[in-house]
């Protein structure tokens, strides 16, 4: 593979910051605080790393993920489109990524993957659904792209989140959890349609899209005090939130999920982990107040979370293709024919 | 911005450093009032809440393995994968790949455009 992306060498064609340094920077602000948590998902990333990295940082980085702050998910080598790889492909694609997690991190249960997170597939598979969720170990699926037709019907029956029995063939025995993130694998944003105030990214403060708040900024004695107006929002966007999530039936807890982050954050981790922590500290002092409680998580915990809920989630047997996407005119035709196509040259030769 | 009696007792402490470092040559003096400095420890322990709305936050970062190549460098890519492949057919971890390099590079069209690697 070229090492583009890992060292951080392709800002002719989009900001990279280098996925090394994000490990790196991840694994400081980790120790910092046993509190934060961070997903990595990309095994060909962190398998790449690990080879060349200091010896103190990468047994640092194994006692992070046996310790459950640093959590893997999906660990394909990467993750892998649902429309045109062989199913044959997607196996070694996930086999692979958990050998090296296993041989890398161990085999203890808390290490090793056992959530699927497919945020930027282009519509799902029922191959993926079934033999690369529950055929891999995993009680649960999450992803971004859907529909946008089937996206505004699931949001307005409550039914983003079910259960996904895709494969006629296995039927319940290769079923899981499964549902989309609120806005495509970002943070979420308003209700109204403004941006999230939630891009701490450095580069997502740019002169095109500045940053809506800034950092949480909680000095008093500094220009642009703004935790309430953080806080405000945090409750504005979780009631909205909550109000199309199923509950649990018997004593109403709600469970949601933010992603915080995007395509290559957390180069300079400290600027989203500062303003989290805060974020954490200012809207929970009131929860008995406002009932909003926020804390570090992951696709793990949040899928634990779900299963313990006592809530009769809806069942969904079909697939998620075709895919049309999130505006009008944007619709990825053709897919099926580059199956038949590729596979054809599979045969031929 | 700190009204301008909160800065007296801040310039007081300025002048008594900056007077101190005048008397005793040598040790480096710090240049404001340490004792003013407030940091919040924060609370950042929280879990799931039974009755609550509980946001789970998910820190992560969506970073492509590959991708932005054009369909020139995905084919080089493949026959230079093939040579090594031809070389030592025990690397091979999927017959997909080397299939499809042969194929591109052996018919037509995509055989008229392999450069000499």
């Amino acid at each position: 593979m070229r090492p583009q992306y890992l060292i951080g060498r392709n800002g002719s064609q989009q900001t990279v910051g280098g996925v090394q340094f994000i490990y790196d920077g991840v694994i400081t602000s980790l120790l910092r605080n046993p509190s934060r948590t961070f997903t990595a998902v990309e095994m060909g990333f962190m398998m790449r790393w690990l080879e060349t990295a200091q010896p103190e940082d990468a047994a640092a980085a194994v006692e992070l993920v046996q310790r459950g702050s640093l959590v893997l998910s999906n660990a394909g080598w990467c993750m892998a489109d649902e429309a045109v790889p062989t199913w044959t492909d997607m196996a070694d694609n996930l086999a692979l990524g958990h050998r090296l997690v296993a041989r890398a991190f161990g085999r203890n249960a808390s290490v090793l993957p056992r959530i699927g997170w497919q945020i930027d597939p282009f519509g799902h598979s029922a191959a993926q659904g079934s033999l690369f969720t529950a055929g891999a170990g995993f009680s649960a699926m999450f992803y971004g792209r859907l529909d946008m037709e089937e996206r505004a019907a699931r949001k307005a029956a409550n039914a983003t989140e079910y259960i996904w029995r895709p494969s006629r063939s296995l039927g319940a025995a290769a079923q899981s959890f499964a549902g989309f993130n609120i806005h495509g694998y970002d943070p979420p944003g308003f209700p109204d349609g403004r941006a999230t105030p939630f891009h701490f990214d450095v580069t997502q403060d740019t002169p095109q899209q500045p940053a809506v708040f800034g950092p949480v900024q909680d000095n008093p004695a500094w220009d642009g005090l703004n935790v309430d107006d953080f806080v405000s929002a945090v409750l504005e966007i979780a009631r909205n939130h909550s109000s199309y999530i199923l509950p649990d039936e018997v004593d109403g807890t709600i469970n949601l999920a933010w992603q915080m982050g995007t395509d290559f954050n957390y180069v300079a981790p400290i600027q989203w982990y500062q303003s989290l922590d805060r974020l954490i500290h200012y809207v929970n002092i009131n929860t008995s107040q406002h009932g909003v409680n926020l804390f570090y998580s992951t696709p793990q915990g949040y899928a634990d979370a779900k299963l313990a809920q006592r809530t009769a989630w809806p069942v969904k047997t079909d697939d998620q293709f075709p895919y049309w996407g999130d505006e009008k005119h944007w619709t990825w035709t053709g897919a099926s024919a580059r199956i038949l196509f590729l596979q054809s040259i599979y045969l031929s030769v | 911005m700190p009204r301008a009696r909160a800065l007296i007792p801040r310039a007081r402490a300025l002048i008594v450093a900056l007077s101190l470092s005048a008397a005793s040559a040598g040790a480096p003096v710090l240049a404001f009032d340490r004792t003013e400095r407030k940091a919040v420890r924060y609370n950042t322990s929280s879990r799931v809440l039974p009755g609550a709305i509980n946001i789970h936050m998910q820190p992560h970062s969506h970073d492509d393995v590959g991708w932005l190549k054009t369909f020139d460098e995905v084919r080089l890519l493949l026959v230079r994968r093939r040579s090594a492949l031809s070389a030592n057919p025990a690397l091979s971890a999927s017959a997909a790949l080397p299939l499809f390099a042969h194929f591109l590079t052996s018919s037509p069209p995509f055989c008229a455009c392999v450069p000499s690697t």
